[in-house]
């Protein structure tokens, strides 16, 4: 009789378990977040992308069930259309100059560009590095580069550090974060303060039908808890007050 | 009609160039007070004099709220011409991120970080001053001529006349005369190089 009841406890236990372990949590986050996350947590299936498409997609129906973002109006766009809970900041970035190591287009500051002729690579407009990139420019008076050099434009910052560290553009803007990752092969250069727009990365939980509402929570606990500002820090991220 | 003021060399100089500034804007502004000014509506980079504007004024308004609660620094009479300037760095910044609307610059996006020994003396309260305001009037002067927009050259002209009256009492605390020649245009590229060694961004990484 014991031993039937365990057994049956047992099978239940299993039963039950066995979703829970099987379905990992969707993780849609932009794509300067592709190293951090998987070292925070392995169990998600991430999908890495420029937060507007990453937002697109959301607003389609796809099965996502964590957002995080690199500014603030994707997220908060969910937000105000019902499709996620309040979004919260976990994370601060700011943006660099990234050239190639060897240099070829002798650009010593941002101000360099000016001179026209280089091929520098930017963000599209609708994806926030190219953002936050043109609102730099904006404060700096220096728009007119994106006419006077070859500009390039690409969906996700991953793209614009690929090409600027492959040498296939003579400059690119990008986080800082992303500037680390590819410190071998390149050099950053530091863009003036008053000038920096304020890069707010924002996480919430999706709104839709057969969400992993608890999935997600415990994941946006994890990444605004120790563990997460820890490995936000080690990946070079600014960490906003404990809220 | 308009009213026009001959000074000679030395009543400008004793009067104070920005005193002449305001005086002759006071005079210009009486004949067209009735007249609808045009609105600021910046125009392309035009947002780079208004964005410097309100870090630098803000950081202007810190430098008058420590000067004012550094004990032992100034008397009465220079509390009170504090007080004010701190009370027109507060309307410049409303002013300015009201026209800059979504780009507004936050409180929180900014933290003013002077150098330790900047308020250790009278002396060196006013230097740090002098050198804030004179940034500001610099770029102002850049920005009234290069803004594109004619409503965000007469707001930056209108800012100008203020902190150039601030920039000469200041100077007057010093005592030096309240002006000495025309103001220099400041590129925001030479003004931000100076300003940025005042300010951090909270939680910026690599310490930035």
């Amino acid at each position: 009789m014991r031993r039937s009841t365990l057994a049956a406890l047992v099978a239940t236990a299993v039963v039950l378990a066995a979703p829970a372990a099987a379905q990992a949590i969707n993780v849609y986050a932009a794509t300067s977040l592709t190293n951090v996350f998987p070292a925070l947590n392995k169990s998600p299936r991430y999908n890495f992308g420029g937060s507007n498409t990453l937002q697109a997609q959301i607003e389609r129906g796809a099965p996502a069930d964590v957002f995080a973002a690199a500014s603030p109006n994707e997220a908060q766009a969910l937000f105000r259309e019902g499709l996620c809970t309040r979004p919260v900041t976990f994370a601060i970035n700011r943006l660099v100059l990234l050239i190639p190591n060897a240099n070829p287009g002798h650009i010593s500051s941002v101000y360099s560009l000016r001179s026209g002729g280089r091929r520098v690579s930017i963000g599209t407009a609708g994806v926030p590095i190219g953002a936050y990139t043109r609102q730099l420019l904006r404060r700096m008076r220096l728009s007119s580069i994106l006419s006077s050099n070859t500009v390039s434009q690409q969906t996700n910052v991953g793209q614009v550090s690929a090409q600027v560290a492959t040498g296939s553009a003579d400059a690119g803007f990008v986080y800082y974060t992303d500037a680390l990752a590819v410190k071998d092969r390149t050099k950053m250069i530091s863009l003036p303060k008053w000038a920096q727009p304020p890069v707010r990365y924002q996480i919430c939980t999706v709104r839709r039908p057969g969400v992993d509402t608890r999935g997600a929570q415990a994941f946006i606990r994890q990444v605004t808890g120790n563990a997460g500002r820890s490995a936000l820090k080690h990946y070079g991220f600014g960490l906003p007050p404990r809220g | 009609m308009h009213r026009f003021m001959e000074l000679s060399r030395g009543q400008f100089l004793r009067f104070g160039a920005s005193g002449v500034v305001a005086a002759a804007g006071g005079a210009l502004m009486g004949g067209t007070a009735r007249a609808a000014l045009p609105t600021a509506t910046p125009q392309g980079d035009d947002v780079g004099f208004l964005t410097f504007g309100v870090v630098a004024e803000r950081t202007a308004l810190a430098f008058y709220r420590k000067a004012l609660t550094t004990p032992g620094l100034f008397n009465a009479a220079e509390r009170r011409r504090l007080t004010a300037a701190r009370a027109a760095k507060r309307d410049h910044v409303n002013k300015l991120n009201s026209v800059l609307g979504a780009d507004a610059v936050g409180a929180s996006d900014y933290q003013v970080d002077f150098p330790k020994s900047a308020f250790s003396s009278r002396d060196r309260a006013v230097a740090l001053g002098i050198e804030l305001e004179k940034l500001l009037v610099g770029v102002y002067v850049f920005g009234a001529g290069y803004s594109a927009d004619p409503g965000t050259r007469l707001l930056i002209s209108r800012l100008l006349t203020v902190d150039g009256q601030l920039l000469g009492t200041l100077r007057q605390m010093a005592g030096k005369p309240a002006a000495d020649g025309m103001p220099v245009p400041l590129s925001t590229e030479q003004a931000g190089a100076a300003l940025d060694k005042l300010i951090t961004v909270p939680g910026s990484p690599g310490g930035g």
